[in-house]
């Protein structure tokens, strides 16, 4: 053996972690190589140190439980999929392309309402579409499912302003009703304040009118 | 029976625990979590010489291991790959700090935190320990992780040689010239 290949094994030769054959080769260099000899004291006093203040640093460290702090982060980091659940990865890659497509078809498939189903939105889902509204694109039905009603409705009670007889009167012209008659009522029930606040002025007067016109019927 | 399950889990093997987490078993990823949070630490703190960026880095390679725990291939041990990252993200984090020192964003000194300095105590062990771990701080980076690896955490020469994708016998070579200089430099320090 020559030295410099011993001086490989010798660290793990001090520390007893060669296999008995390698152990024994280097024990037989050792015997003749004062050199070797030289350096593997050197290494055996620097193990000692090492070993010692290793001890030192573990006692003196206490002990650790990251588990809550990992949870704690996993938790604010956590994504709406369960990360490490099994996904085939062409499943995760199509994904992305059928969630497009479904949206696309929401967007273009016209929805319609047939005036008896409850068509509930959100105080800023009716703010967003009113301010966008083309009251001559809309159908009537439409524009009433904008304000949250329909027909039966608005002729119970979703006219609450109007006194009794001009809510009759009201109610009897509902048939020949106009589209931006429709839109008023849609604005009313939605919430008259906020929504005329957010239209074009042109817009609100036009309905206000509208709106003074059925009150004095 | 659940705590049973549980109890249980702590004698499976971490390839039955990486089973389970695949699967979503959560108290399979905690199993692991307390198998080798000791161990990552250790090493990260090594690496990082600070107890708060270890912990810090610790936790942060367990989550991460969560989060990639689907595409773990398995071709080495659980452990060897959260070694793996917890190595990354230690020496990324010394690589980041060594930086901001040198652009001066950072006082010099915070590189180590206050429990790493010893109060003037007199303890000669403190004082060895103090000066070994300067003199590991010293080694050349290669050096320094393959001592790191063997010495404290007694990986195999293979798995060193996977981690670092260095030849066993450079690794040797390594190991043997690191702790001469830590023996070296100890021994003109004290």
């Amino acid at each position: 053996m020559r030295c410099r290949d011993c001086e490989q094994y010798l660290p793990d030769f001090v520390t007893n972690a060669l296999p008995k054959a390698e152990m024994q080769v280097v024990r037989e260099h050792l015997k003749t190589c004062p050199r070797c000899r030289k350096e593997q004291e050197n290494l055996h006093n620097a193990f000692v140190l090492l070993d010692d203040a290793k001890q030192f640093e573990r006692a003196s460290t206490p002990a650790i439980n990251l588990l809550p702090g990992i949870h704690a982060r996993i938790s604010a980091r956590k994504r709406i999929r369960t990360p490490w659940v099994s996904v085939p990865r062409i499943a995760r890659y199509a994904a992305i392309p059928l969630a497009v497509l479904i949206f696309a078809l929401y967007l273009l498939i016209p929805t319609r309402f047939d005036g008896k189903d409850e068509q509930i939105f959100t105080e800023r889902e009716k703010e967003s579409l009113l301010r966008g509204i083309d009251a001559e694109s809309l159908s009537i039905e439409e524009l009433l499912a904008i304000g949250g009603t329909s027909f039966e409705e608005i002729s119970s009670s979703s006219i609450p302003d109007l006194p009794d007889d001009a809510f009759a009167n009201a109610q009897e012209s509902l048939i020949p009703i106009s589209e931006s008659d429709a839109l008023s009522y849609a604005l009313i029930t939605a919430d008259p304040e906020d929504v005329l606040e957010s239209l074009p002025s042109e817009v609100s007067e036009k309905i206000l009118e509208d709106f003074e016109k059925h009150s004095m019927l | 029976m659940y705590m049973a399950y549980r109890e249980n889990m702590t004698e499976w093997t971490d390839k039955e625990l990486v089973t389970r987490c695949k699967s979503g078993d959560r108290h399979a990823f905690d199993t692991l979590v307390i198998r080798y949070q000791e161990r990552i630490y250790w090493i990260i703190k090594r690496i990082v010489r600070n107890h708060e960026d270890a912990i810090d880095i610790t936790q942060d390679v367990f989550v991460k291991a969560y989060q990639k725990m689907s595409s773990f291939r398995e071709d080495s041990g659980v452990y060897t790959w959260l070694y793996r990252i917890g190595i990354n993200m230690s020496l990324n984090h010394v690589r980041k700090r060594k930086l901001r020192q040198l652009l001066s964003l950072d006082d010099l000194s915070t590189g180590i935190s206050s429990t790493e300095q010893t109060p003037a105590q007199d303890c000669e062990k403190e004082e060895i320990q103090r000066l070994i771990s300067k003199a590991i701080d010293r080694l050349p980076e290669k050096q320094r992780l393959v001592f790191l690896f063997r010495y404290y955490d007694e990986l195999p020469y293979e798995d060193i040689s996977t981690i670092l994708g260095t030849s066993v016998g450079g690794l040797k070579a390594n190991y043997f010239h690191a702790v001469k200089k830590i023996e070296a430099f100890v021994k003109n320090a004290l």
